[in-house]
């Protein structure tokens, strides 16, 4: 899960409506396969508010929809908090925290959503309705856009991978296509997305930017400014790409702590460039000793950026939308400590790339985790 | 000898990787977690001697450097001073760059002011990302004192990386 997600229901949640009517979209830019869609801007009460409708017209034959509303500042958090689909069924609303078919989680900045999730809950035809939540001391007015992906997926895809180097040791973009434990990693990378039928194709690039301020890239518990501004410098030459940025590692500097991996959402700003969700940041310190798992890491952040949860949330708290991915239930915590291990999931997640802590050997994605992946804008 | 290298040479005696304790995978299952490692509550979790375990994972060549570092950013939850002398003997070491920034940001979490003293000195060491780390840790440590010393060092700091953090630091102590 996102470490900006705060599972805490805002105060004056009740105590605000929606606010004018959505414009339901003014086309800005298009291809064959993408349509870029502008929604409008959107009135909020600096109180916290919600957006009211914004509607995604959806035509016939659209595989996937990654709609956003940005530009609430770093210190707020939003999420979509009722999605209701061409046929008027509310399939999430956030007072319930329906989470069987679809899911939203708390970002600062840029709140994103992508559908579809899982296959029980297909893109279909027609008018989507987002309405999103955006909370206190925002600026006023948020600005909501949509990329729908046009073309159909087939069972196998393929999907541009920038990777970034930052400030790693005897690593670069010039150096890593020969350097064999950096190879190491993405041959994990890759045989663990290959079960999904995602291939990524790489483009090596050095980081142009502050590579001292970058090298570690600090984070608090409530400021992940310096993730975000990162994640802002991806420039792919192709929109539809997945920018890495490896560094040596993410901080987080009110717990001291190491962060492996983090993805911008989740979901990721799917074939959107520039902005503080466009992309993944690695913790990439221990590719010369333990490359595997830098490409583990990889694998997984990367299944978040495309739309994929945890199978099972450490806590239990959670399961992910998708109907085919095992689930442990919190009758295995043998050790009645609060926390599902690996040992006590063995074949009910544990073994997944999406299970909550990395483990040893190659993870898989089922059928249906490939095919929500496969449908990302990102893809290809 | 003291009663504190005693327990420091009896802690390593019995954590060798060759002698990992029972919890070991449970507590590499908490330091493997992708994004957020478990809470003190998680590690509490586990029961006793668990500190013992975590310096010992600490110290483990076998295991990944990130790891390492959150096996130290753990051991914030134990303070005691077989884990302090622990802490500083790390700060202090020639080692993995990320080992004694963890250590720096352990020490100020677990011994608050008292850690003061013991993080000064890393703030003029050759390392650009050490320093960074030693004055996000001081930052973490709500007392003037530290915010002088934060102040005074800025004005002889070279690098701009560990200014910005000085004021970035000491703007949110501004806040607060
Ligand atoms: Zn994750």
């Amino acid at each position: 899960m996102a470490a900006t997600s705060i599972w805490l229901l805002p105060a004056v949640l009740l105590a605000c409506g929606a606010d004018e009517g959505a414009d339901s979209g003014i086309e800005t830019a298009s291809s064959d396969e993408l349509s870029i869609v502008d929604l409008g801007s959107y009135s909020v009460n600096d109180t916290g508010d919600f957006t009211g409708d914004v509607n995604v017209e959806v035509p016939a034959g659209a595989s996937s929809v990654m709609a956003y509303c940005s530009g609430y500042g770093y210190a707020q958090l939003g999420k979509v908090w009722y999605l209701t689909t061409p046929d008027g069924t509310k399939v999430y609303d956030g007072d319930i925290g329906d989470e069987t078919k679809w899911r939203s989680d708390w970002n600062d900045d840029m709140a994103t959503a992508l559908v579809p999730m899982t296959p029980k809950l297909a893109l279909t035809d027609g008018t989507w309705t987002f309405n999103w939540w955006i909370g206190a001391n925002n600026p006023g007015s948020v600005d909501c856009k949509a990329v729908i992906r046009l073309d159909e997926p087939t069972d196998t895809a393929n999907i541009a991978v920038d990777l970034v180097f930052v400030g790693l040791d005897g690593l670069d973009a010039t150096t890593a296509a020969a350097d064999p434990n950096f190879q190491a990693a993405l041959a994990q990378f890759e045989v663990e997305w290959s079960s999904a039928g995602l291939t990524p194709q790489y483009n090596y690039v050095d980081f142009a930017g502050d590579v001292a301020k970058y090298t570690v890239v600090d984070v608090t518990d409530d400021d992940f400014s310096e993730f975000n501004s990162l994640l802002r410098t991806a420039n792919p030459a192709n929109d539809r790409t997945l920018t890495f940025f490896l560094v040596q590692e993410i901080s987080n500097s009110t717990s001291g702590t190491t962060t492996l991996g983090k993805s911008g959402g989740p979901p990721g700003a799917a074939a959107v460039s520039g902005t503080s969700k466009s992309g993944v940041v690695v913790s990439a310190i221990d590719y010369d000793s333990a490359p595997e798992d830098v490409g583990k890491i990889m694998a997984h952040e990367g299944g978040h950026f495309l739309g994929l949860w945890h199978t099972t949330e450490a806590d239990g708290s959670h399961n992910d939308p998708i109907g085919d991915t095992p689930e442990c239930p919190m009758s295995a915590d043998a050790n009645a400590n609060g926390t599902l291990n690996s040992a006590e999931c063995a074949g009910q997640g544990a073994e997944n790339v999406m299970w909550w802590t990395l483990t040893s050997g190659t993870a898989t994605l089922t059928s249906d985790q490939g095919w929500v992946i496969r449908r990302s804008p990102a893809a290809n | 000898m003291s009663r504190v290298i005693w327990a420091i040479v009896a802690a390593t005696l019995c954590t060798s990787p060759a002698m990992a304790g029972e919890n070991r995978d449970a507590v590499l299952d908490l330091l493997n977690a992708f994004e957020l490692p478990g809470s003190e509550t998680d590690f509490k979790a586990l029961g006793e001697g668990i500190d013992t375990e975590l310096m010992a994972i600490a110290e483990d060549a076998t295991v990944p450097t990130s790891r390492r570092g959150r096996a130290v950013s753990a051991l914030q939850f134990y303070p005691n001073n077989v884990v302090q002398e622990f802490l500083v003997g790390h700060l202090a070491a020639a080692d993995k760059s990320l080992i004694r920034r963890k250590a720096a940001y352990s020490l100020a979490a677990g011994w608050g002011e008292a850690s003061i003293v013991l993080l000064q000195s890393s703030l003029v060491d050759e390392d650009v990302q050490l320093r960074i780390a030693v004055v996000n840790a001081l930052g973490n440590v709500d007392a003037d004192l530290a915010r002088k010393l934060l102040t005074e060092h800025k004005r002889v700091e070279t690098e701009d990386a560990v200014k910005t953090a000085i004021e970035t630091v000491l703007a949110k102590a501004v806040k607060k």
